[in-house]
């Protein structure tokens, strides 16, 4: 019931007081009033029986003497009581000896209706005493009484009870309120707090008390649990805003590392894309030009192979700085992974700046770096695209510009291409290529051809040098058609060793048959000659074919000698030590420094054959030649002229004193059998 | 009709049996009251209240005890000594063998005046004032009529058909009784010395 009302406790608590107030107090005077009626009723019957007894006594004589008078006279001072309704004394045979009536009152009993007193009968008492005289019953009394009297007071008494009642039930209420109240306050206080704590948080606020009551117990565990949140919520709201700040961090860290390249610190493909994306957006509102130059570093993957990847980053890092010192705030400079990197030009008006810029951009790369004591050479190829023309997406820009660098690439180093859109099929058959060279690898479908050199004085075979062919189903394709893909793709240093153990093993099979091959010439491309292993490799090939070192020459083109560095020619040093020839290749088109060259560890310089074709139809090209052999005879060094078809051209170098001739005058590249009958024929 | 004729003599019969019965509690009862009727017829009925009167007086009055009897538990020994006619004397008796008259503290004798010298109440009937001088410390009850005292402490008088007593106060004061004062108030009590 309680619980359906829609009261507070307190309330509730109050009206359950004062309801258990209310029973007591209407027990207590139903009680109380039961026991005032039993009371005044024994009393009234105390007091008749004292009046029956009293004037028993004083009536006993009067009937034993029969004098009615003075028993009349005796009942009459009943006649003060105005409850005595009537009396009688009859004798002892019962017989009405006198009797006394109060005016108005009639006798409504026999004597013997009343023997058993008291005796009440509609409201009225009755008793009747016997009247004795040593121990004989001389006669009986009777008296009546009314009950008006009695039940007056019985009824003012019921109002006194109901009165005390009505007042005790308030007096209840009125103190249980103030005892309530009273008590309640620090509850209430303990209830605000409550809500305080829980609405607003407020975990400072404190319950004062100094009761040390269960209250005051109460108030101490509210307060100890409050100091415990406030710690905690001190400390969750420490761990959170470090939580944050980590958070923060790593965002950033992990916007960083998602947007900008780690070594570089440039930005990386994905924000260049992104770049790229708004340039064009731009770019095709404003009706405006993009450039987007794609720049690999030549040569990089020899460095990182033989130097170490430290070396490599290292090298990286300064690129980056050049480039970045070379463009403007408005454009952006992004690494697209490994040595490449994208530039993106926005509001270009010509072409003309363009090229110019790729151009700074290959002659800065070209200098060499210098990082701790190595002096590094790199070049850069570039292929260029340019937003309309080339491409309106992101993709295609990109494209774009990867295949006119590689078409760069192919034009040799330190070149820059714009695209043109026949290069897509070429392109194309790049990809096919890709597959072809590998499969060529795996089922050996490479072959060598021989070329005689011959000597100048002797006029007699002195040498042969191993020239690479490839027959890719049938069809005869030559090393400069392949050779740089295969140096892209990575498979340079497995196409030299299988060149230098084919190369080895051939000459060696000669030897054994009693042929007279004195030295086999081996062109070894700069990637495989800074191979870690390159060393190895030209051992194992002796080793295993057991020619003698001096009979291998290992050739290496100027133009990569010039760019090679330090560790370049330790290991020509090494090669040298073994007793193995080296020669430069295409001699004379390089731009060779004299005073450099004097310490280079060579035996022999290999006149390009440019300059071999033009003798005799050019003056200068005679005095190239003139000089190139009085500089190797000035060094010492042995002197080989390459592509020489006609006698005049046999002639001229016999003139100039030229060592050996090698081409087509004397003979063609030769197969290995082809050798074998060519000397014979000799 | 064979059952009838033979159940008529056995009623006869018991009838008879049951008038005999009644006849003999008859003449019992007779001879009884017959005798009681004897004695009374001789005796007045105001002689009669007297007796009954002269017994209820002991009931109102206290004698100083003996101290011989205060030593022992016996009841006291209260003689009431009558001058009366033999009647009288009889009534008298059997009034004073009723229980309020011979309880454990007090017995009321009626012994004739002649045989006793020791009366605590005496009752004289008839002139007999030659008896006077032997009455000396009891209470002296005479009638009006007969003999007119001043020795007498109680007197028996008729008012208005009704037998009255009167109380001479002196004369009970002589008497060394002590007398309830219930009894005082129904009686004619006279104050006066002489």
């Amino acid at each position: 019931m309680l619980t359906r009302l829609r009261l507070s406790f307190f309330r509730k608590q109050l009206l359950v007081i004062i309801s258990i107030n209310i029973v007591s107090l209407a027990i207590a005077a139903v009680l109380l009033y039961v026991n005032f009626v039993s009371d005044s009723r024994t009393n009234l019957v105390e007091v008749v029986r004292s009046k029956v007894v009293l004037l028993s006594s004083a009536s006993t004589a009067a009937i034993l003497f029969d004098d009615k008078d003075a028993a009349s006279s005796v009942l009459a001072t009943l006649n003060v009581d105005t409850s005595i309704r009537f009396a009688q004394i009859f004798r002892a045979d019962k017989s009405l000896f006198t009797q006394y009536k109060k005016p108005g009152q009639e006798v409504d009993v026999v004597i013997s209706e009343v023997l058993k007193s008291p005796y009440f009968k509609d409201e009225v008492l009755y008793i009747c005493e016997p009247i004795f005289i040593q121990q004989e019953i001389v006669g009986y009394l009777l008296i009546s009484a009314g009950t008006d009297k009695l039940q007056h007071q019985e009824k003012r008494y019921a109002l006194i009870v109901l009165l005390v009642f009505c007042f005790s039930v308030f007096l209840a209420y009125i103190l249980n309120w103030r005892m309530q109240k009273r008590f309640n306050a620090p509850l209430n206080r303990l209830i605000k707090l409550v809500q305080e704590v829980a609405n607003k948080r407020s975990y400072h606020k404190r319950l004062h008390t100094e009761s040390d009551d269960e209250l005051g117990q109460l108030f101490y565990g509210v307060n100890s649990m409050l100091n415990t949140i406030q710690k905690h919520e001190r400390q969750l709201k420490e761990d959170s805003e470090r939580l944050e700040s980590l958070v923060q961090l790593r965002t950033e860290e992990l916007f960083n590392k998602a947007n900008y390249d780690g070594l570089t610190k440039l930005p990386n493909r994905h924000l260049l894309n992104d770049r790229i994306n708004h340039a064009v957006e731009s770019a095709s509102r404003t009706k405006q030009k993009l450039v987007l130059m794609f720049l690999d570093l030549n040569r990089f993957k020899i460095i990182n192979d033989s130097l170490g990847h430290g070396m490599g980053d290292k090298l990286l890092i300064k690129v980056a700085e050049r480039l970045t010192n070379l463009l403007r705030q408005s454009d952006s400079l992004a690494r697209w992974g490994g040595d490449e990197f994208v530039i993106l030009l926005e509001q270009v008006t010509d072409s003309e700046h363009t090229e110019l810029l790729a151009q700074k951009i290959i002659n800065v790369l070209n200098e060499p770096v210098e990082i701790d004591e190595h002096q590094l050479h790199v070049s850069a190829s570039i292929g260029i695209s340019v937003y309309p023309d080339d491409g309106t997406d992101t993709a295609t820009l990109i494209k774009h510009a990867d295949i006119s660098m590689y078409r760069a690439k192919e034009l040799g180093m330190g070149k820059y291409v714009f695209f043109h859109k026949d290069m897509l099929e070429y392109a194309a058959n790049y990809l096919s290529f890709e597959t072809d060279i590998r499969r060529a690898i795996n089922e050996n479908e490479f072959s060598l051809m021989y070329q005689p050199q011959i000597s100048v004085k002797t006029q007699k075979m002195v040498g042969v040098e191993a020239l690479i062919r490839w027959n890719d189903k049938g069809k005869l394709v030559m090393p400069n058609e392949f050779l740089t893909h295969a140096e892209d793709l990575g498979v340079m240093t497995q196409i030299s060793q299988w060149v230098l153990n084919e190369a080895c093993m051939q000459t060696k099979k000669w030897q054994m048959s009693g042929l007279d091959v004195p030295k086999v010439a081996v062109n070894l491309p700069v990637s495989s000659i800074m191979h870690p292993h390159i060393i190895r490799y030209i051992k194992h090939a002796l080793t295993s074919s057991k020619l003698a070192p001096s009979c291998l020459e290992i050739e290496i083109t100027e133009t990569n000698f010039i760019s090679s560095t330090d560790y370049t020619i330790s290991v020509l040093r090494e090669l040298r030590a073994l007793g193995i020839r080296v020669s430069i290749d295409d001699f004379g088109t390089g731009y060779s420094c004299m005073s450099y060259l004097q310490n280079l560890p060579i035996d022999t310089l290999k006149i390009d054959g440019s300059f071999v074709s033009n003798l005799g139809k050019n003056k200068a090209a005679n005095g190239i030649v003139q000089s190139i052999v009085t500089l190797g005879k000035s060094l010492n060094l042995n002197l080989i002229a390459e592509c020489a078809e006609t006698q005049e051209q046999v002639n001229a170098l016999e003139m100039l004193e030229c060592d050996v001739i090698q081409g087509y005058f004397f003979s063609r590249p030769l197969s290995s059998e082809q050798v074998v009958s060519y000397l014979q024929k000799a | 009709m064979r059952n009838q004729r033979i159940i008529a003599p056995n009623i006869i019969f018991d009838l008879l049996k049951r008038l005999l019965a009644f006849k003999i509690v008859f003449l019992l009862l007779s001879i009884f009251c017959g005798s009681l009727a004897t004695a009374n017829t001789e005796l007045s009925k105001e002689s009669k209240l007297k007796a009954a009167y002269l017994l209820n007086f002991t009931l109102f009055m206290t004698w100083p005890e003996q101290t011989s009897q205060a030593a022992s538990s016996s009841p006291q020994r209260i003689n009431v000594c009558v001058q009366a006619n033999e009647n009288f004397f009889e009534f008298a008796s059997a009034l004073s063998k009723g229980a309020k008259f011979s309880t454990s503290r007090k017995q009321i004798h009626i012994v004739k005046f002649t045989q006793s010298a020791d009366c605590q109440m005496t009752y004289i009937q008839q002139d007999a004032s030659v008896f006077l001088q032997r009455i000396l410390n009891n209470v002296l009850v005479v009638d009006n009529a007969t003999l007119n005292t001043e020795q007498a402490a109680i007197k028996f008088f008729t008012d208005k058909r009704k037998l009255r007593f009167e109380i001479n106060l002196p004369a009970l004061r002589r008497s060394d009784v002590t007398v309830s004062s219930e009894l005082l108030k129904l009686a004619k009590v006279n104050r006066d010395v002489n």
